[in-house]
């Protein structure tokens, strides 16, 4: 119709000049799914974390982020996580995460994010409960990729559950650290974790499809020093994983948990 | 008819739809912004309820160990109660505002009862109200969102007549009144 025309630019002209919600402006979406910004992590648990949340991906969907960094600088942990997991889009597909793990080092705050979809696959209770049997113990230990990864482990096998699959790169979790008050088997730790280590770069190896000669390089090397190495750019996103409703879908209310230790 | 009387009249035509046009979209855009106000605050609702809902499973975990602080548990009733009896937003934000300052209180209960902070239930439940809280917050946002874009539509230069041809009235924030903020150890503080 001829009358649209002018229509249309007096619209769009309304929209851009009319009142609309300035988004606060945040750093890029980062491009794996563990960002140790805070560099808290050692490479082994790193890349346990990094296997298991891509094989969390592709078998159910849930994308699964994980956050450290030295400081939310002021802003509440739970305003820092919320406006990220709200505004983050990531891979090619552009599509949001499902769940945002964010530690705040020096603040010792976590948070964990849960969108819409997931919500009620992982009540806060469910959440809040994982966060302190896992990561509070380790946190408190010093161990924050063992107690980053017992709680994603937690939330991934409740979403396994849920989703009727099975995960085969489901690490083995050693205790957590004694608290005050319990008797602590101090020389079985250090053996539980050479096992767990030992087990997932194995399970690693056999099971994964992609990139499985990439594993066994680093089984390789790990087994030889477990110095810090920077491993971002490994397990990054793939175009593969399109059959989950790829672009749009989920988005966050506010809902998770959250402590500190 | 000669061809500068068609001209005329298709012109006329032309700038009678094109007025048509703008009319109709001025009308449905009040409509629509004042539809989203309405169910951004279903949302707001929804939420405030999940809390109500979820304080008497708090209450009867916290008397397990408190029993005799029937003064808190009397005032976390009393407030959800003034919450269902308010009418407008207004009234209901400040209801929401006196049963946030009850269950905070409610829940500083723990640093008293020692064997209550221990409690997993009732760290869950703690989690479930942290949960719930932080989402009151984004869905208030979202509302007042909302409401802004209603308000400043509403007093538009050609909005505003749109708006009182559609019916639209003037929207409220959903604000918490200065005099009940209170730093609330337990609920997240989520500013926007």
């Amino acid at each position: 119709m001829i009358g649209r025309m002018p229509l249309m630019v007096a619209v769009l002209l309304a929209a851009v000049l009319g009142a609309g919600r300035a988004a606060p402006a945040l750093e890029p979406a980062p491009q794996t799914f563990v960002s140790d910004r805070a560099g808290v992590i050692d490479a082994a648990t790193e890349r346990s974390l990094i296997g298991l949340l891509q094989e969390l991906e592709q078998k159910t969907g849930c994308r699964m982020i994980v956050l450290t960094v030295p400081s939310t600088g002021g802003q509440s942990v739970e305003q820092y996580a919320f406006e990220r997991a709200d505004q983050w889009t990531f891979g090619a597909n552009r599509k949001s995460a499902s769940v945002l793990m964010v530690v705040a080092v020096d603040d010792r705050k976590w948070r964990i994010e849960v969108g819409y979809e997931h919500e009620g696959i992982l009540p806060d209770g469910f959440v809040g409960g994982a966060g302190r049997q896992h990561m509070v113990p380790w946190f408190k230990a010093g161990d924050y990729g063992r107690g980053i990864l017992g709680a994603a482990a937690a939330m991934a096998a409740r979403v396994a559950e849920a989703r009727n699959v099975s995960l085969t790169g489901m690490p083995i979790l050693a205790e957590p650290p004694p608290s005050a008050g319990r008797v602590g088997g101090n020389w079985l730790c250090p053996l539980l974790i050479i096992g767990v280590v030992i087990l997932s770069t194995y399970g690693r190896y056999r099971h994964m499809r992609t990139g499985g000669f990439f594993w066994g390089l680093m089984a390789g090397s790990m087994l030889g020093g477990s110095g810090r190495s920077s491993m971002g750019s490994s397990g990054g996103f793939g175009g593969g994983f399109g059959s989950f409703g790829g672009g749009g879908g989920g988005g966050f209310g506010g809902g998770g948990a959250g402590g500190s230790w | 008819m000669n061809r500068g009387c068609i001209i005329g009249i298709v012109g006329v035509l032309v700038v009678a739809l094109i007025v048509a046009g703008i009319l109709v979209s001025g009308y449905n855009k009040a409509v629509r912004l004042d539809e989203q106000v309405s169910e951004k605050w279903a949302q707001v609702e929804n939420q405030l309820k999940r809390r109500f809902d979820l304080i008497p499973n708090l209450v009867t975990t916290v008397k397990g160990y408190a029993a005799h602080e029937k003064e808190l548990f009397e005032n976390v009733a009393e407030a959800r109660t003034r919450y269902f009896q308010a009418g407008n937003v207004a009234d209901k934000a400040a209801a929401a505002g006196t049963v946030e300052r009850a269950l905070s209180r409610l829940l500083m209960l723990q640093e008293r009862y020692p064997d209550l902070k221990a409690n997993e239930s009732f760290l869950k439940l703690q989690d479930e109200l942290a949960g719930t809280e932080n989402r009151i917050a984004v869905e208030r946002m979202r509302y007042n969102e909302a409401v802004k874009a209603v308000n400043t539509y509403r007093r538009e230069f050609i909005g505003r007549s749109f708006c009182s041809w559609a019916g639209i009235e003037q929207a409220e924030y959903f604000e918490i009144p200065e005099a009940q903020k209170e730093t609330a150890q337990e609920a997240p503080k989520v500013e926007f």
